[in-house]
């Protein structure tokens, strides 16, 4: 008697980036009217932005597949810096309406110049390094954005001195970016499992940006101090939930010598 | 500085940090001694390079535009120098490698040769004089590039901002305009390169190209943020 071999489990679907980043601008932009009308509200700001990371992860999970020339973390603080030097030069601009709409957009706009560059005129041949560039440009952008409004309090950015944590953020940001693809297993990785080590990332960092703006002494405390514990929660989340997923891919090792009990 | 000299500072500098990249050696295969250079990326040597570049034109910032330019570049060749001394003294007396390199016979400058002291199934070693050289070139590069850069944002914004937060926006921006052109040559040398003497040298067209696209929407969305909106 034969038995027909099981069929295997058929591979989930990967999540397009492209829908991450459209989650990401919308959640964001609702992100950035919250914190701008109601400064109190900012844990809700924070909880919005976390998509931004995920489609910024999700990117340089795509490219990293490829093989670049020059490794995972460049591309991350490659596509951060378009972001958040866009957004640091927008600093002085006075806030209307537009703001967010015109910062994400240049922002985008020049990591697809980036990407362009590097598949048409370097001549990379990577798939799609263009879109994937400039949704690591737009995303970083949008955290960059919205971490400076909720810490300047609704008052616009200019109107405060949070300038002294930009260097802090920039790493952070990147970090936060580049690091989930390195911290899991590298290529041919669970999609699902880096973006839910990427949540865990931003919601650390968020945490630390709350903290610092608790610490600083221009910025209100009550969206800090929201921010902070609203991102401690939504670590051990995220944490929780990603363990599980480290572990279903865990195989019981089981001893193959001498039965238990017996001497030798 | 009016905004459109502002302006060309920034492309300018841009496309300056972007060449720097091609006379930096660096490799990741260094670390193990199997190839010339710095043990790391390219790129992340010239960021090493030009921020150490940019906190020396920062403490100048205020001067004329030369002397910001000149402090900037002098920082910057003064870090890639430590790096070099630290990388070679490690190598020879650590590791017990001569400085070669592979891609000449004889060193151009010293005369000395450099084949026989190569270890088998390398690349070369460390960084012999003229590779040394070419990172000191780069490194003034980077450095006056990316001071550059500051400088012209920095004069654009402080009729409009206070000074210590003109300065500070200036340098991210400075830092962050420094990090996208110097990745951008990191493809075109594929994470490994030997200097002036390397045959991807001849790829700089297409560095100078993307360099200046990059640079061009930086410097007019930076122009268009002060004086048109």
């Amino acid at each position: 008697m034969t038995t027909q071999p099981s069929e295997p489990p058929a591979e989930k679907k990967e999540i397009p980036n492209y829908k991450l980043y459209l989650l990401a601008v919308i959640t964001g932009i609702i992100s950035y009217f919250i914190a701008a009308l109601n400064p109190n509200l900012s844990f809700i700001s924070i909880i919005l932005i976390w998509p931004a990371f995920i489609a910024a992860a999700g990117c340089v999970e795509f490219l990293c597949r490829y093989g670049l020339g020059t490794g995972t973390s460049s591309i991350g603080y490659w596509g951060t810096a378009c972001g958040a030097t866009v957004v640091f030069a927008s600093q002085f601009i006075e806030t209307t309406v537009y703001s967010p709409f015109l910062e994400i957009a240049i922002a985008t706009l020049l990591g697809y110049a980036a990407g362009f560059c590097a598949n048409k005129i370097i001549k990379m041949k990577i798939p799609r390094i263009e879109l994937n560039s400039a949704i690591i440009a737009g995303s970083t952008g949008i955290i960059t954005l919205i971490v400076l409004e909720i810490l300047a309090g609704g008052t616009g950015i200019a109107g405060t001195t949070v300038y002294y944590i930009y260097p802090v953020m920039y790493i952070g940001i990147a970090l936060t970016v580049l690091h989930p693809y390195n911290g899991n297993l590298g290529a041919g990785e669970n999609q699902t499992r880096t973006l839910m080590l990427a949540m865990c990332e931003a919601a650390l960092l968020t945490a630390l940006f709350g903290f610092i703006g608790i610490l600083l002494p221009n910025t209100p405390f009550i969206p800090a101090l929201g921010m902070l514990i609203i991102s401690i929660i939504g670590f051990v989340i995220f944490v929780s939930i990603w363990w599980k997923r480290v572990k279903e891919e865990v195989y019981e090792v089981v001893w193959a010598g001498y039965p238990a009990g017996v001497d030798h | 500085m009016d905004p459109i000299t502002g302006m060309i500072g920034i492309i300018i500098g841009g496309i300056i940090v972007g060449i720097c990249v091609h006379f930096i050696p660096a490799s990741a295969v260094g670390a193990m001694s199997a190839s010339t250079g710095i043990a790391t990326g390219p790129s992340m040597l010239s960021t090493g390079c030009g921020l150490a570049g940019l906190y020396a034109a920062g403490y100048m910032i205020g001067e004329s535009l030369p002397i910001v330019v000149l402090s900037g570049a002098m920082g910057s060749a003064l870090m890639i120098i430590c790096t070099m001394l630290l990388a070679n003294t490690i190598c020879a007396f650590g590791t017990g490698v001569a400085p070669v390199a592979g891609s000449y016979d004889k060193d151009p400058i010293t005369g000395w040769r450099q084949k026989p002291f190569m270890s088998p199934g390398t690349d070369g070693h460390s960084m012999p004089t003229t590779t040394a050289l070419s990172g000191i070139i780069g490194a003034l590069l980077g450095g006056a590039g990316g001071s550059l850069v500051f400088v012209s944002v920095y004069e654009m914004i402080s009729p409009i901002l206070e000074p210590t937060t003109a300065v500070t926006i200036a340098g991210m921006v400075g830092a962050g305009v420094f990090l996208i052109n110097c990745v951008i040559p990191a493809y075109v040398l594929v994470g490994k390169s030997e200097g002036m003497t390397d045959k991807k040298m001849k790829l700089m067209h297409k560095t100078f190209a993307s360099c200046l696209i990059v640079s061009v929407i930086t410097a007019v969305f930076v122009y268009a943020s002060v004086v048109v909106i």
